[in-house]
């Protein structure tokens, strides 16, 4: 909403500064988002002084002219007025710098110019002296304004000057309206709430004609008196259309609003002023001398406002066509308007116009939004229908139109006003008690406080005492009901520093320790210590991004169903939710493929799975999907980043990645856990695993299948990834672990070499000598894995360290001896397993 | 005899002195200071000797003798350690200047460092992490929160629909649903944390996704004036104490009276910035007083219960800690973007 301040001005007189005022407006609910200076008010018009006049060679009176701008600044501007010329040096003039607004002085009608940069026969110019005309001051254009030769260069020029009750100049404010402020969609309801801000008087003085109303005056029907409840209308004759005044077309350009011609322009006006939407039929192209408002039948068509043809007759686009959901205005069954939202092209106001109907009708908010919503259509009338208006006014509205119109001289009323309200909105009104305010603020208000905020904002209230407060509600304020409400209307007029903080004087609730929250903390701050970095992902996606992880095996019909949105941008993929996180990860691999060797990352985040949540407690949750909390991980590329240490370190492989999932494990304290061998996308089917924790699936890890990485394009790249379900990890870690006690007696130490068949796995190996050891051998470590010429083909020899260690003794070699040779009779039994010679 | 003493003597600090590592010295003792050596055969050559004068004046010369060789030895060791540690220490120079090498450091997403610290600031007053679902039904997201149908809030353009009354939830305030039903009547005190989505086109400042962290308080004896005193302890430990905080008048559907909150700008001293669009404030969040339908929808009797709840977007936090002024680097997974954070 665009307020001129000079329209406020007509309806309250505060003398608050502007940013005073925009910034009281700001915190009462109504953001002045920008405030527009223009003319004389503007920051960028400053006092400049004269140093020197050229006049341009070859033209008719034009002048180069030098300035002195203040702290240094110079320009020069080219100007035409006579009252400058060579003797003018030393001269004190206004001068509008780069992006002041101007009234514009070639226009007839009223018209804003913003300055620029431009060249003048070689004189390059972005300044402009000012004439009275171009700062608003007055008519006068015939020369730039000569200011007193006291005023000083660089300053503002609106300290020169007296700036006359009615300039032209004036300070717009644009100002967001939040939607259950849809009082303030108009002049009246702004100044309304300045007053109350400021406890400034209100002077509601609307000049209005009188003019009695008689249902029977022109004939009006409402078909559902719910989705229209009131409608009001005038015949005008006389109708002498042409352009505006200028203080009207001024007043509608400064709001925003485009002059068409003077009928038009005062159902604006007052639209603009009161907030009551208007429109203006010629009523000689209305089917018949009939008015029905009823819901559209599907099909329907109309040319509206917007629809102007501009060229050929064949190039029209197709009149705007409705269905029941949207409310009409009907003349002898034809539609002519679209109810609350924009008139029809064939009924328009023209040069023609004799006689015209005036509409000043009441249509509810949701019926409105529904027709905007269906017709993709905001208008000034739309959207202040969609905010609800009072329907009150519908008749003060056309009086006031009236008056306007005899003031301007373009119509005259015909009879009296048709006014059709089969069922008149009846007062509302609430009661409440003091404390119920105190219990929502937190502070403790006079029953005069309460009062005195209300009334200034419109309420009628009595307080009959005892804390009671009843409260009756004006039409316009349909966004009160309760008494929090009016909380929000006292603390909001009151100001918000009424408030002293204070944080909860009430018992401290029940404390719940959020376990799933705390791991993801931990395990964020394990991997980043691994040297992964943890990543962000759309949740959206698309099934054919995601399908590049089946290495083309499946084919695209045969993918898993997704949780799909119906309902997306056309410019937009992401349609799906994730089924999994290594498809990001995939992505995000390759981003960085180019620009990094390294990429080492891990993202915590959620799946989508299309089956229900198996233990909702709520019956709605019924729709809704599984959400599955994962943890993916990938690595790539070099261990670390190259050095002066050393040039070329290794490629990652797969056990550099279970080896930080080890890691993981160990500190999320995860007792049973194994990897299996694993067949499956997108993995290498050699080199893969399943991760069991206490004998469950709980995730798989494994090296990138090349058909994969190819479909990511990502060359010769290996890529090894591993995704796990955290719910599980969840369950199996721990944070209250024991504590296990460890021997002081020595411990003593013994390698073995074991020659087995390649397919022989190591982790084999390594159990059966944990088995058959016993609780003696507390450790064991793998340091060799050795194939040659001299173990024969198919063969491979495991060297490991034992560690051995009684809790009570100091172990004899005979001991040591014994169970060595204990491992021996299984580990051949089993695996095949001989000592190395 | 006592010549072959004095030539021993001779010779052995000759070659004392020309030894110069520890490895010579050792070699020396050998020679002349060991079981088998010089020494102890002249000693077992005295042994002989018949005439006890002479023995006793051989003796006398070779027991002295005996003592100095293992005084000079222990000195000559001495000096050839410190030459050799000197030496050691000489050659042991680094340049100082090499770049560092450490195992390779991964980062934290910028959103999740901001996440954990604004949970854990409201975390020490006694606010607890409660999560609820992406996917919501449309009666959480909207009904319950007292947004109608054709409320602008719904409006088809700014939310994904997975069906008719399912949708992605476009806030975490589905969450106050779900813990008000969860806990009542019990007092609460949640924060509810998490990834929201809206239907936009995806711009520098506008993504389909981000995160926001709400928080609810339901008890019998909470007012705005807690809510105000809550977020300013919030402001002072998240940008700092000097900060000042305002609230200004706004309109949620599911808070009355609504508030918005906002600081001073850090990057003008409220001056007037292009961040703060010139007015000298940055809007941080938004907050207001439980409504009362809410609170009912909830499970709460409105006659006895009250409560807060505000709602702060992370991105923004993470945007005005950083200077950030692309939205879109947050989903792109480009570490030249992620590794400039701890």
């Amino acid at each position: 909403m665009r307020l001129p301040l000079s329209w406020l001005k007509e309806f309250n007189e505060t003398d608050l500064s502007i940013e005073d005022l925009a910034n009281l407006l700001t915190r009462a609910g109504l953001e002045v988002e920008t405030i527009e200076r223009i003319g004389i008010y503007s920051d960028s018009i400053v006092v400049g002084e004269i140093s020197e006049v050229r006049p341009i060679p070859e033209t008719n009176g034009l002048h180069e002219v030098d300035l002195l701008l203040g702290s240094d600044r110079q320009g020069t501007a080219v100007t035409g007025a006579p009252n400058i010329t060579p003797s003018s040096k030393g001269a004190r003039v206004p001068v509008a710098l780069a992006g002041a607004t101007l009234l514009d002085s070639k226009s007839d009608s009223f018209a804003l110019t913003t300055i620029k940069a431009r060249e003048f026969r070689g004189v390059k110019s972005s300044i402009v002296l000012c004439s009275e005309m171009e700062l608003g001051l007055s008519e006068d254009h015939t020369g730039v304004l000569l200011l007193k030769d006291s005023a000083k260069a660089g300053t503002l020029a609106r300290d020169q000057v007296e700036i006359p009750e009615d300039c032209s100049a004036d300070v717009v404010f644009d100002i967001d309206i939040l939607p259950n402020y849809g009082r303030c969609l108009s002049i009246i309801g702004i100044a309304r709430e300045v007053a109350a801000l400021t406890r400034t008087r209100f002077k509601l003085e609307i000049k209005a004609e009188h003019i009695p109303s008689d249902p029977e005056a022109f004939k009006v029907s409402i078909e559902n008196p719910d989705l229209s409840p009131r409608y009001s209308g005038l015949v005008l004759e006389d109708v002498k259309v042409e352009p505006s005044p200028r203080w009207m077309q001024r007043r509608l350009a400064l709001a925003g609003v485009s002059a068409i011609n003077n009928l038009v322009d005062v159902t604006n006006y007052v639209m603009i002023e009161m907030g009551q939407p208007m429109h203006a039929f010629d009523l000689d192209k209305l089917p018949a001398e009939e008015i029905s408002v009823r819901a559209a039948r599907k099909g329907e068509t109309l040319y509206t406002l917007d629809q102007e043809p501009s060229g050929e007759e064949d190039d029209r686009e197709a009149p705007r066509e409705f269905d029941e959901s949207t409310l009409l205005i009907t003349s002898g069954d034809q539609p002519i308007a679209v109810a609350g939202v924009i008139g029809g092209l064939d009924s328009e106001i023209s040069e023609d116009t004799g006689k015209a109907l005036l509409e000043s009708a009441n249509f509810n908010f949701i019926s409105i939004r529904k027709a905007m919503s269906k017709l993709k259509l905001k208008t000034d009338a739309s959207t202040r229908f969609s905010r609800q208006v009072d329907p009150a006014q519908t008749v003060t509205a056309i009086q006031r139109a009236v008056h306007l119109l005899q003031e301007i001289g373009g119509a005259k009323p015909a009879g009296s006003i048709a006014d059709c309200y089969p069922q008149p909105e009846e007062n509302r009104s609430v009661t409440i008690q003091n404390s119920d305010i105190t219990r929502t603020l937190g502070v403790d208000l006079s029953d005069e406080d309460i009062t005195s905020a209300l009334e200034r904002l419109g309420f009628s209230t009595e307080a009959p005492g005892e804390g009671t407060i009843e409260i009756s509600i004006p039409g316009f304020r349909p966004d009160i009901s309760h008494s929090a409400d009016i909380a929000e209307e006292i603390i909001r007029i009151l100001g918000f520093d009424r408030l002293q903080g204070r944080l909860l004087n009430e018992p401290l609730p029940n404390q719940r320790r959020n376990d799933s929250w705390e791991l993801r903390k931990k395990i964020r701050s394990v991997l980043t210590g691994c040297g992964l970095s943890d990543v962000l992902n759309y949740s959206l996606t698309t099934p054919e991004a995601e399908g590049r992880l089946l290495a083309g095996e499946t084919e695209a019909s045969e993918q898993a169903p997704y949780v799909q949105v119906m309902n997306k941008k056309e410019n937009q993929d992401r349609s799906s939710l994730r089924r999994t996180i290594l498809g990001s990860l995939m992505e995000n691999v390759a981003t960085n493929h180019r620009e990094r060797k390294r990429i080492a990352l891990f993202e915590i985040g959620k799946v989508y799975l299309p089956e229900h949540s198996p233990e909702s407690e709520d019956p709605g949750d019924e729709k809704l999907p599984l959400e599955v909390l994962r943890l993916a991980m990938a690595l790539s590329g070099p261990l670390e980043e190259s050095s002066w240490k050393d040039a070329k370190p290794r490629d990652s492989g797969f056990h550099d990645l279970k080896g930080i999932t080890e890691v993981l494990l160990k500190k999320l304290h995860v007792r049973n856990s194994e990897f299996e061998p694993l067949q499956g996308t997108p993995y290498h089917p050699g080199v893969a695993a399943a991760l069991l924790i206490d004998g469950k699936p709980a995730g798989t890890i494994g090296k990138v299948h090349p058909k994969v990485i190819e479909a990511y394009d990502l060359g010769k790249r290996e890529v090894f990834v591993a995704e796990f379900d955290h719910e599980l990890l969840l369950a199996a870690s721990q944070t209250n672990y024991p504590f296990r006690a460890f021997s002081s007696q020595p411990a003593v130490y013994q390698d073995l070499a074991l020659v087995v068949d390649d397919e022989v796995a190591a982790g084999a190996v390594m159990s059966t000598i944990r088995e058959a050891a016993g609780e003696l051998l507390t450790d064991i470590s793998l340091f060799d894995i050795y194939r040659g010429e001299q173990l024969g083909e198919g063969k491979k020899s495991l060297a490991f360290q034992l560690t051995f260690c009684a809790a009570d003794r100091s172990l004899e070699e005979k001991e040591i001896n014994d169970l060595r040779e204990a491992m021996l009779g299984p580990l051949e039994e089993k695996l095949g397993a001989k000592i190395r010679a | 005899m006592l010549e072959q003493i004095s030539e021993l003597k001779a010779k052995a600090l000759e070659e004392l002195e020309a030894s110069s590592s520890l490895i010579e010295l050792d070699e020396w003792q050998n020679l002349y200071l060991s079981r088998k050596g010089k020494v102890k055969s002249l000693l077992k050559e005295i042994g002989k000797l018949e005439d006890p004068q002479d023995k006793k004046a051989a003796y006398g010369e070779i027991n002295p003798l005996n003592k100095e060789l293992e005084r000079l030895l222990e000195e000559r060791k001495e000096s050839i350690q410190k030459a050799e540690l000197d030496q050691q220490i000489a050659s042991e120079r680094e340049d100082i200047s090499l770049p560092g090498t450490a195992g390779e450091q991964g980062s934290m997403h910028p959103i999740n460092t901001v996440l954990e610290e604004v949970c854990s600031i409201f975390e020490r007053m006694g606010f607890q992490i409660w999560e609820s679902p992406h996917v919501e039904t449309d009666e959480n997201n909207f009904e319950m929160l007292n947004i109608p149908p054709h409320h602008p809030a719904r409006d088809m353009q700014d939310t994904f629909y997975v069906s008719e009354d399912v949708v992605l939830r476009t806030h975490t305030s589905p969450g106050q649903v779900r813990a008000m039903r969860a806990l009542a009547p019990e007092p609460i005190r949640v924060l509810l944390p998490g990834t929201v989505y809206r239907n936009e086109q995806i711009t520098g400042r506008s993504e389909i996704q981000f995160n926001q962290v709400e928080g609810l308080a339901v008890g019998t004896n909470i007012t705005m004036a807690d809510l105000k005193g809550i977020l300013e302890e919030f402001v002072h430990q998240f940008f700092g104490p000097d900060r000042r905080m305002v609230l200004r008048g706004s309109y949620f559907p599911f808070t009355e009276p609504s508030v918005e909150v906002d600081i001073d700008c850090n990057l003008c001293g409220g001056s007037g910035c292009g961040v703060c669009k010139k007015t000298g404030w940055l809007e941080i969040l938004g907050a207001g007083v439980v409504h009362p339908k809410v609170l009912a929808n909830g499970g709460y009797d409105p006659e006895v219960h009250s409560g807060f709840a505000f709602g702060l977007g992370i991105e923004r936090m993470v945007m005005l800690r950083h200077g950030i002024n692309d939205i879109r680097h947050f989903y792109s997974g480009n570490l030249r973007f992620l590794e400039q954070f701890d």
